[in-house]
C-alpha cells in the first residue's frame, strides 16, 4: 500500500553531487541529479529506448542527463532532446519528471499527480537547518515494509528491550500512562516518566546523577513522518509544569520513504537545543541513537522475513500499540480516499 | 553538558498543543499500563477520553446518572449508569 499524493524524502541534499543517484521510490525507479545551477531534478530512471537506468549516465551541457548506453539526452522535463545520429525525435521518447523541492537538507519528491504538489504541505523539520539546534542525520536502507518502522516509532516501550544499552531502560515499559491523541491530520502520543533512572545516553549527554523526569512526545503525520520530542530534567525540577532546569531537550526526526512493499528508505536525524555548537556532543548523541536504530533495523528485517514466509498470519495487538493502530487507521482511510479519487478520475 | 538556565519548555512547537500537565499524586502501587485515547473532532475540540486499562477494561469518561435523571427518563432501577458525550461514540467507532 502506497500513498502517492504526498511529499516523500528522496535523498539528503549532500547525496546529490556530480553523479546521478538512482533510487526506487514507491516501486518506481527514479534518478536524481543536479543541473549546473545546483537545482535538483528527478526523472524516471529508465531510458525509453532500451530501458537502461539513466542513473548510469551523466549530466552534460549543464542540465541534460545523457543515457550511458546510446547517448540519448533528456531535459529537466523528461523530454528527449537529442538522439545521436538522428534528427527526428519520436514523441514517445520521454520519461516522467517529478516535482522536487529542497528543504531542511532533504530533497523532497512528489510521486503522485503533479498538479497537487504543494510545497506548503511539506512537514516542518526546521530543526535540521536551524542555528538554534545542533543536528546530525543519516540514511539507512531497511529490508522491511515502511509501516513496520512507523509502528516501531509510535511505540517506545520497545526501548526497554531492544535498546537497553543506550536510550532504553525498564522505566519506559512499566507503570506507564500513555496518552494517544487522534487529530484529523495525525496522531500524537504523549508519555511522561516521573522520577525514574536516566537511560545511558541521557546520562552521557546530560550528566544526570540521579533520577529524572522524562518525556516522550511522538508526533505522527502521514504517510510516515515521525517527529519525536524527547528529553529529561532532574526529577522534581518542574518539567511537567513546563520548566526546564538543567536537563536535555532533543528531537528525533524521522522520514520513511517506501522503496518497495518490503524495503524502505529511512532518513533520520537527531537534534538538540543545548550546547548547539558543540560538534563532539552532536556526534556523541547521534552515534548513540544510531546504535539504537541499527538495533531496530535488525528487528524490522527479522519481522519482514517472518511476514514474507507467511503473509496470512494475523497479529495480536497490545496496549502499547495504541498509537500505531491509530496511525494505521489513518493510512488505511487515506489510501481508500486516494483510490476512490483515482477511480473517479478514470 | 546541559545548560542550567531555567527556561520554559515548548512542547507545542510541532504546531499542536501537546503540553498536558502531568497528573501528580497517582500512586504506582503495582505494575500497570494505561492508555488514554483522545479523539479530536472536526472542530478540533477534544472529546472526553477513553481509557484502556492493564486489566482489560475500557473506561469511558463521563458522569454518573443522578436519581433525578433516572426518575425523569424512567430508566429502570439497578446497575450503575454513566452519561457520556455523544462524540465519545464516534471516538469509540474510530479508535477502538
Amino acid at each position: 500500500m502506497f500513498l502517492k499524493n504526498f511529499w516523500y524524502v528522496a535523498a539528503w541534499d549532500r547525496e546529490l553531487a556530480d553523479k546521478p543517484l538512482g533510487r526506487t521510490i514507491l516501486n518506481e525507479p527514479v534518478v536524481l541529479f543536479r543541473d549546473a545551477e545546483g537545482k535538483a531534478i528527478a526523472l524516471e530512471d529508465k531510458c525509453p529506448h532500451r530501458r537502461v537506468p539513466l542513473s548510469m549516465g551523466k549530466v552534460v551541457e549543464g542540465s541534460l542527463l545523457q543515457c550511458h548506453y546510446h547517448g540519448l539526452r533528456f531535459d529537466r522535463f523528461g523530454k528527449c532532446v537529442r538522439i545521436p545520429g538522428q534528427e527526428s525525435i519520436p514523441d514517445a521518447a520521454k520519461v516522467k519528471a517529478y516535482p522536487v523541492v529542497e528543504r531542511y537538507h532533504w530533497v523532497w519528491i512528489w510521486m503522485g499527480d503533479p498538479a497537487l504538489a504543494d510545497p506548503a504541505t511539506i512537514p516542518d523539520y526546521h530543526y535540521l537547518d536551524s542555528p538554534d539546534w545542533g543536528a546530525k542525520g543519516t540514511y539507512i536502507h531497511v529490508k522491511a515494509n515502511w509501516q513496520l518502522i512507523v509502528d516501531n516509532l509510535l511505540d517506545l516501550t520497545h526501548l526497554a528491550f531492544v535498546h537497553e544499552s543506550t536510550i532504553g531502560n525498564a522505566a519506559v515499559a512499566e507503570n506507564a500512562e500513555v496518552r494517544v491523541k487522534r487529530t484529523p491530520g495525525g496522531v500524537l502520543v504523549t508519555r511522561w516518566m516521573i522520577d525514574k533512572p536516566a537511560p545511558p545516553t541521557y546520562v552521557k549527554a546530560g550528566g544526570f546523577t540521579g533520577n529524572v523526569d522524562r518525556w516522550q512526545f511522538i508526533d505522527f503525520l502521514p504517510p510516515a513522518f515521525l517527529r519525536l520530542s524527547v528529553g529529561a530534567t532532574p526529577t522534581g525540577t518542574g518539567a511537567p509544569e513546563g520548566k526546564f532546569v538543567g536537563g536535555i531537550n532533543m528531537r528525533n526526526l524521522n522520514a520513511i520513504t517506501p522503496e518497495t512493499e518490503s524495503t524502505s528508505h529511512y532518513f533520520w536525524a537527531q537534534a538538540h537545543d543545548f550546547d548547539v555548537k558543540n560538534e563532539k556532543l552532536t556526534d556523541m548523541i547521534f552515534e548513540q541513537v544510531k546504535t539504537a536504530f541499527l538495533e531496530d533495523k535488525e528487528v524490522f528485517e527479522a519481522q519482514q522475513r517472518v511476514i514474507d514466509a507467511d503473509t496470512s498470519e494475523s497479529q495480536v495487538d497490545i496496549h502499547a500499540d495504541a498509537g500505531g493502530i491509530q496511525a494505521r487507521r489513518i493510512l488505511s482511510r487515506l489510501y481508500s480516499e486516494e483510490q476512490a479519487a483515482r477511480q473517479a478520475a478514470e | 553538558m546541559a545548560e542550567t538556565l531555567v527556561r520554559t519548555l515548548h512542547y507545542g512547537d510541532f504546531g499542536v498543543a501537546i503540553f498536558e500537565r502531568f497528573k501528580s499524586g497517582v500512586e504506582e502501587s503495582r505494575l500497570h499500563f494505561r492508555v488514554e485515547l483522545v479523539w479530536q473532532d472536526d472542530k478540533q475540540e477534544d472529546v472526553p477520553s477513553i481509557y484502556l486499562t492493564s486489566d482489560g477494561r475500557v473506561l469511558l469518561q463521563g458522569r454518573s446518572v443522578s436519581d433525578d435523571e433516572r426518575e425523569h427518563f424512567k430508566v429502570p432501577p439497578g446497575s450503575d449508569l454513566i452519561s457520556i458525550d455523544r462524540r465519545v461514540i464516534k471516538a469509540i467507532k474510530e479508535m477502538l
